[in-house]
């Protein structure tokens, strides 16, 4: 899903939150509750805390960087396009994989953070690390061992920052 | 139950026919697993991220398919029937840019019925040879046999 269509709810959100203080401001000074000028300025806050409040029960601001969120996108793609396929240059040629290469040497410490999640059921990212690295920690007699490679792949990424 | 999007690429499936047997695991595939091997991704790709008999051709053809099975004592068979003492694969392949390209491997059990890894996906035991077959993986096309271990 594109970042843009989900930004937009937030930026209204943010006029909403400024027509709310606003309006905070607005009602104090017509309520005339008392002669100090805070006053107006505390109808405000809480009106705009208010109105934080609920556009971040609607919109839960996320904690994930738009790169995150991206890739993110892309795996569960990738998933989707690949459905029961068991041929190794199907699964790695489906479109989102290749978006995934794609995105060059900033995807890097993001497969190694999902090949962490995955655990000892590791995925077939050693493509695109090998794609995007142009190096293969894995010897000969190791191939296809998923759980091995996994290891040997993270090691080589936590020796150069990525992991 | 299978995800309904795997479950849409196989239109002989349906609740009642097939069974899952093991969780979804994407570190070995259905070559693999009709090989007894649930440690490693079979495909003979050059690329160093999957595993093939050494000595075999890798290419994606049946034959080539076929002589890594034979690497396990497999030889071809007249037709998937049980047979007692006896285990069958079933190779399945699909047109491919006008080739014929293996797709799948599934083995029969003890019992007549089939095992089948999908993909990155499930195992699932399944009653006939045909339940796979469909526009992912095609149609059965050889099949092989040992003496069951």
């Amino acid at each position: 899903m594109s970042v843009v269509p989900r930004a937009i709810p937030i930026f209204l959100s943010g006029l909403l939150i400024f027509a709310l203080f606003v309006s905070g401001i607005g009602a104090a000074a017509g309520l005339r509750v008392l002669a100090e000028p805070s006053v107006e300025l505390i109808f405000g806050l809480a009106g705009g805390t208010a109105a934080v409040a609920y556009v971040h029960r609607l919109h839960p601001i996320s904690s994930l960087t738009l790169d995150e969120q991206l890739f993110s996108s892309l795996v569960a793609d990738w998933y989707r396009e690949r459905g029961a396929k068991s041929s190794t240059s199907e699964i790695v040629l489906c479109p989102s994989y290749q978006r995934i290469i794609g995105l060059g040497q900033k995807a890097l410490p993001l497969i190694f953070q999902q090949l962490e999640k995955e655990g000892d059921k590791p995925d077939n990212w050693f493509w695109a690390l090998h794609a995007i690295t142009n190096d293969n920690p894995v010897p000969e007699h190791l191939r296809g061992n998923r759980m091995e490679m996994a290891k040997l792949w993270l090691k080589w990424g936590r020796n150069r920052g990525y992991a | 139950m299978l995800d309904p999007v795997i479950l849409g690429g196989f239109p002989n499936l349906s609740e009642g026919n097939y069974l899952e047997t093991s969780p979804w695991d994407p570190t070995y595939n259905c070559i693999a697993h009709a090989a007894g091997d649930q440690n490693r991704w079979w495909w003979p790709s050059e690329s160093f991220d999957s595993y093939w008999p050494a000595g075999v051709s890798r290419e994606e053809t049946v034959d080539a398919f076929v002589q890594a099975y034979a690497t396990l004592g497999y030889s071809p068979s007249r037709n998937g029937l049980a047979e007692p003492g006896i285990e069958k694969i079933a190779i399945y392949a699909a047109v491919s840019f006008g080739k014929i390209t293996p797709t799948h491997a599934a083995r029969q059990l003890p019992n007549g019925n089939w095992t089948s890894k999908l993909g990155t996906v499930e195992d699932i035991e399944h009653r006939t040879v045909d339940g796979v077959e469909g526009p992912v993986y095609g149609s059965a096309v050889i099949y092989l046999e040992r003496p069951r271990p």
